[in-house]
Formats: structure tokens, C-alpha cells, sequence
């Protein structure tokens, strides 16, 4: 498993651990199946020159970067069609968690991923800066039923009663969480 | 003799810290810190020794929990205080934030109801701006200059009014020393409280003039607030969603259902009555403007705007408006007067009687008794400004003590 934030700023490999002049700037997710689709890729001291990594030429991800088999697997937004459809996809980092009733329940503050796949398990979410300060961010799982809109998930009750407390925060740190 | 000076020289500066405020406070501050946590000592040895005579099932726990807990509302509790206690500060820095959430809050109603109709929200703030600059624009041009010549006349005119009236007031003076002087011997320890006193005049006018300039200064220091205020505002008014889902967020959880049920009951007495009162008071300020134009009485459309703000306080509002207004008046003769005072009779009885109540529908419901205690504490602790919020706070205070109850008759 591997958080959307830990891709970010990741340098790209080659096979032989030589790192090439690129970092990753964003992820481009398809929210039909929600996996990732590919890596929006930065030049190194570059804002301009943007290129793209799709998730399935992916060799290995480590700490020390993102391993790939060849620099010709990096590609411009153009080559393939899904990728050029779905770059202006927003992250899910920030959309907003509501209630059926409308009420808001969180804050969507990170997405954990399947390394392999690239399939979206579940999102870290944020229930309010005091619920986070004591208890520590939450766990939504993506399991069926989920709905997404522009910039917001909504639970129904079912669903809210998924979300998982992750027992951190304070209570975790002052070793009172049981 | 070096060090005779060196040793000097660090007691003087330990007088000097000594004698601050400052260090005091710190002292005091520290004393009462070592007194609570001496109590909270003493709580702890009490409990433990009582938990020691009674049952298993029945005994206090104080643990790791309990303590985080205690601490964490220590700190919680402290920094409430230290804020307080900085208050002006707090208040300089912070006011002008404050003025535009009250603006924001004002003007949403209209903004959402914009928006309902299918214009972007950003539009919606730009279009509310937009008339609101419109109308201040006509005002300025319509009406300022109409004012600024009305101030213009009032200046020129007090000379010759605090002539007038110092001169009636030292008739007065004159004749009512006389009298205290007839009074017989028996009522010489009455002469002497009673006896005028020149110099405490002198003193009070001084005092006027002072707080005049004062109040003045402070005026011209706040211009940049007011401008910041609406910027401020404008961004308020646009993302009111996000603010309102990041105030939402920040209550903790397991209050967070009362707290929203709280505010919405505080939003429905607030909002209605700020709303409704501000349009009360533009149609008083106005009716009063008409009238006092049509008996052709002088600085019409300042009184105007005097009776129309001071209509915001119940019950002495009306008091406050007419003031000026008879003031003015009695320059015409004794008619103006009486006519002016029919004008604030009816104006008064049509806003109590149609305006107020189709327009504020008794929101805040509270009696009437109470709405002049809340107007007299708040005016005592606030001045003008007590007034002006005397009402809606008591109103805040209605939901929140009705919504307390409630949850303490659950129990």
C-alpha cells in the first residue's frame, strides 16, 4: 500500500537505479474504476516541459524513487487517448465528505492506493481539527455504494458506520487510547 | 567602587521590575498557577484516601485519561484567559475580521437568493457589491453634499447657540444662587452641596472636548479598517461554504450535532432581527428625513439619520432621535416644535404599530421587561454600543440557556 502524497515529488529511476531528470507532479486517476491511470511528470528545474508516466509501465516504487524499464515508456499527454481524456481529473485530496442529510461529515486528506494494481483502497479522511488532534485521522474504505459528485462524497448511514477511527492523534502520543 | 556601582546599577533594575505592573502580574500569575495545582493535589490525596473506605464499584478513578483530560482543559482555560485579558489588543487586531463576518452574515441572504437563481456565486457577491456601490454613489452625490452644507451651517451656527445658551444658563445660575443664598440658616449645609460649581463645569466641557478629539484620532486611525472590512467581507461572502464546513469541522465530534442545533435556532433570531431592524431603521431614518424636510426644519437629513440609527435601540431610540430633532426645531419657534413631535408620534406608531411587526415578526420573542434589563446592564457596561447589541444578545442568550435546559432535562 503507498498514499497519493508519498508518489509526489518521487524521482524516476531507470532499471539501473540511475535516476533521470523527472519527478512526479500529480497522479491522473480514473474515477470510472478508481485506479490510477498514470503519473503526471515534472522536469527537474522545469515548469514548462510536462510529461506522462502510465501506472502500467511501472517496474517497481521504492523510497529511493519510481523504477521504470525504459526512459521510452515516458510519454506526452497526446499518446494514449484515456490518460489525455482524464487529465484534468482532480485529485481527491480536499473533496468533501457530506451525510445524505446534507450535514458535512469530513475532509478527504490523502487516498491509500494498492501498489500493484494502482486500484484505490480507501481515503484517509479528516472528521475536524479537534477530532484530529485527539483521536487521529479516519479511514474510509471504497466499497460499493459510495457516491461521487463534483468535489464531494456522500455517505448514507450504512456507509458512515465504515469509516474506521484510526486511534492516533493525542490519545495515541499520551498512551490513553485504550 | 566598581562594583559598589555594578551592584547599584542591578538593584535599581530590580526595583525598576519590581515596581512594573508587568512583573507583578507575572508573579501573581505564577502564585495562582502553584495554588491550583496545589489543589488539584490535595483533591487527588482526598480521593484516594476516600476510595480506600468504600466499595470497589463506587470509587473515583483518577488516571493517565483523566489527568490528560484535566490538563488539556487547564491549558484550554489559560489560553481563554490570556486572550481576554489582552482584549483591546486582541480586538484591534481582530475587529476588523469580525465587522466582516457581521457584513457577510448580512448580506448572504441576499447573495444566496442571487445565487438560487442560477448566477455563480462569485457573481452574486460582485452583483450585491455592485448595488450597494451604486447606492452609496447616488447617496454621495445626492445627498453629501446637502449634509456637508447642513454641517457646515451646524458649525456656524453652535457658536451662537453656546452663546444663547450660556447666556440662559447664567441667568439661570444667577437666579438659582440667589435663591440658595435666601434660604434660611438652618439649611446652610444644604447651601453648600447645592452651591453651583464653576470650575466642575469647566472640568465637564474639557472633558467633552477631550473625548470629542479622542474619539476623533481613534476615528481617522480605524480608516484602514473600513476599507479592509468590505474586502474582507467580499471573500467571506464567496467561499461562505468553506468557512461554514471549516467552523463545522472544528467542533469536536460528540458536540457537534448540538452545537449545529444551537446555532441554526441563533441564526433564525439573530439573522431576523439583525436583518429586519436595519431595514426598519432605513425606513425610519427616511420617514423622519421626509417629514422634517417638509416642516422645513434645519439639518433635516442629519436628524434623519440620527432618529434612524437610535431607532435601533428599543424603547430609548425613539427618546435618543427626537433630541436633536426638537433641538433644531425650537430655532423655528414653539409650532415647529409641536408639529415635529406629531411627526415622531405617527412615524413612531406607524413603526410599531405596521413596519416592525410585518417586518421582524417578533423573532427574538423575548419580553419586553427584559429587553429593558438587557438594555440597561449593556448600556451601563457598553455605552452606545451595549445598546445597539443589548437586544440580539439577549436573544443569543434565550436559545442558548433554552437549549441548556433541555439537555440538562434529559438527565
Amino acid at each position: 500500500m503507498i498514499k497519493e502524497t508519498d508518489f509526489i515529488r518521487l524521482p524516476i529511476l531507470k532499471e539501473d537505479h540511475e535516476p533521470l531528470s523527472y519527478e512526479i507532479k500529480d497522479i491522473i486517476y480514473c474515477f470510472k474504476d478508481f485506479r490510477i491511470l498514470g503519473l503526471y511528470l515534472q522536469q527537474i528545474n522545469s515548469i514548462k516541459y510536462t510529461k506522462i508516466l502510465p501506472y502500467t509501465k511501472i517496474k517497481n516504487i521504492t523510497e529511493e524513487g519510481i523504477l521504470i524499464y525504459s526512459i521510452n515508456d515516458i510519454v506526452d499527454v497526446d499518446e494514449i487517448a484515456e490518460i489525455k481524456d482524464a487529465i484534468n481529473n482532480k485529485s481527491v485530496i480536499g473533496y468533501e465528505i457530506y451525510s445524505n442529510t446534507g450535514g458535512i461529515i469530513g475532509v478527504v486528506k490523502d487516498a491509500l492506493l494498492q501498489i500493484r494494481s494502482g486500484k484505490v483502497l480507501g481515503f484517509i479522511m479528516s472528521e475536524g481539527l479537534f477530532d484530529d488532534l485527539v483521536n487521529g485521522y479516519s479511514f474510509l474504505p471504497l466499497v460499493e455504494g459510495i457516491n461521487f459528485y463534483e468535489y464531494k462524497i456522500m455517505l448514507n448511514n450504512e456507509e458512515q458506520l465504515k469509516i474506521l477511527p484510526q486511534q492516533g492523534g493525542l490519545k495515541k502520543m499520551l498512551g490513553i487510547d485504550r | 567602587m566598581e562594583n559598589s556601582k555594578a551592584i547599584q546599577v542591578i538593584s535599581k533594575s530590580f526595583k525598576n521590575l519590581a515596581e512594573n505592573n508587568g512583573f507583578t502580574n507575572i508573579l501573581q500569575f505564577f502564585m495562582q498557577l502553584l495554588i491550583i495545582v496545589l489543589l488539584f493535589f490535595i483533591i487527588y490525596f482526598l480521593v484516594h484516601i476516600g476510595n480506600q473506605h468504600i466499595d470497589s464499584k463506587k470509587r473515583i478513578n483518577i488516571g493517565k485519561r483523566q489527568i490528560v483530560y484535566f490538563i488539556l482543559s487547564f491549558i484550554l482555560i489559560i489560553a481563554i484567559v490570556v486572550i481576554f485579558q489582552s482584549g483591546s489588543l486582541m480586538y484591534e487586531i481582530l475587529s476588523p475580521f469580525l465587522f466582516a463576518i457581521v457584513l457577510a452574515y448580512t448580506l448572504n441572504p441576499l447573495v444566496s437568493y442571487i445565487e438560487k437563481k442560477g448566477i455563480k456565486r462569485f457573481w452574486s457577491v460582485f452583483i450585491v457589491y455592485f448595488v450597494i456601490a451604486t447606492i452609496i454613489f447616488i447617496f454621495s452625490i445626492t445627498l453629501v453634499p446637502k449634509m456637508t452644507f447642513e454641517v457646515k451651517k451646524l458649525l456656524e451656527a453652535l457658536p451662537k447657540l453656546g452663546n444663547e445658551s450660556y447666556g440662559y444658563i447664567y441667568n439661570k445660575y444667577i437666579k438659582y444662587n440667589n435663591s440658595i443664598e435666601n434660604l434660611p440658616e438652618e439649611f446652610n449645609a444644604v447651601k453648600e452641596a447645592l452651591k453651583f460649581n464653576g470650575n466642575r463645569l469647566e472640568d465637564f466641557i474639557l472633558k467633552i472636548i477631550s473625548s470629542v478629539t479622542n474619539l476623533t484620532l481613534k476615528f481617522l486611525s480605524k480608516i484602514a479598517n473600513i476599507v479592509l472590512t468590505p474586502i474582507l467581507a467580499f471573500y467571506f461572502l464567496k467561499d461562505a461554504d468553506k468557512f461554514k464546513n471549516m467552523l463545522i469541522l472544528s467542533i469536536p465530534r460528540f458536540l457537534r450535532k448540538g452545537v449545529i442545533d444551537v446555532a441554526k435556532d441563533i441564526d433564525e433570531v439573530l439573522g431576523g432581527f439583525i436583518r429586519g431592524q436595519l431595514i426598519v431603521a432605513g425606513i425610519v431614518g427616511l420617514l423622519t428625513t421626509i417629514s422634517l424636510l417638509i416642516l422645513k426644519v434645519d439639518f433635516a437629513v442629519l436628524v434623519g439619520m440620527i432618529a434612524g440609527i437610535a431607532d435601533i435601540i428599543p424603547y430609548f431610540g425613539p427618546i435618543v432621535g427626537i433630541i436633536p430633532a426638537l433641538v433644531f426645531a425650537s430655532l423655528g419657534g414653539v409650532n415647529k416644535v409641536i408639529w415635529v413631535v406629531v411627526a415622531f408620534i405617527i412615524i413612531q406608531q406607524v413603526e410599531s404599530a405596521i413596519i416592525s411587526p410585518k417586518i421582524i415578526s417578533d423573532k427574538v420573542g423575548i419580553h419586553p421587561i427584559i429587553v429593558i434589563l438587557s438594555l440597561i446592564i449593556a448600556g451601563k457596561f457598553f455605552g452606545l454600543f451595549g445598546l445597539l447589541i443589548a437586544v440580539p444578545i439577549a436573544g443569543v442568550i434565550k436559545v442558548v440557556g433554552k437549549h441548556f435546559i433541555n439537555y440538562i432535562a434529559k438527565f
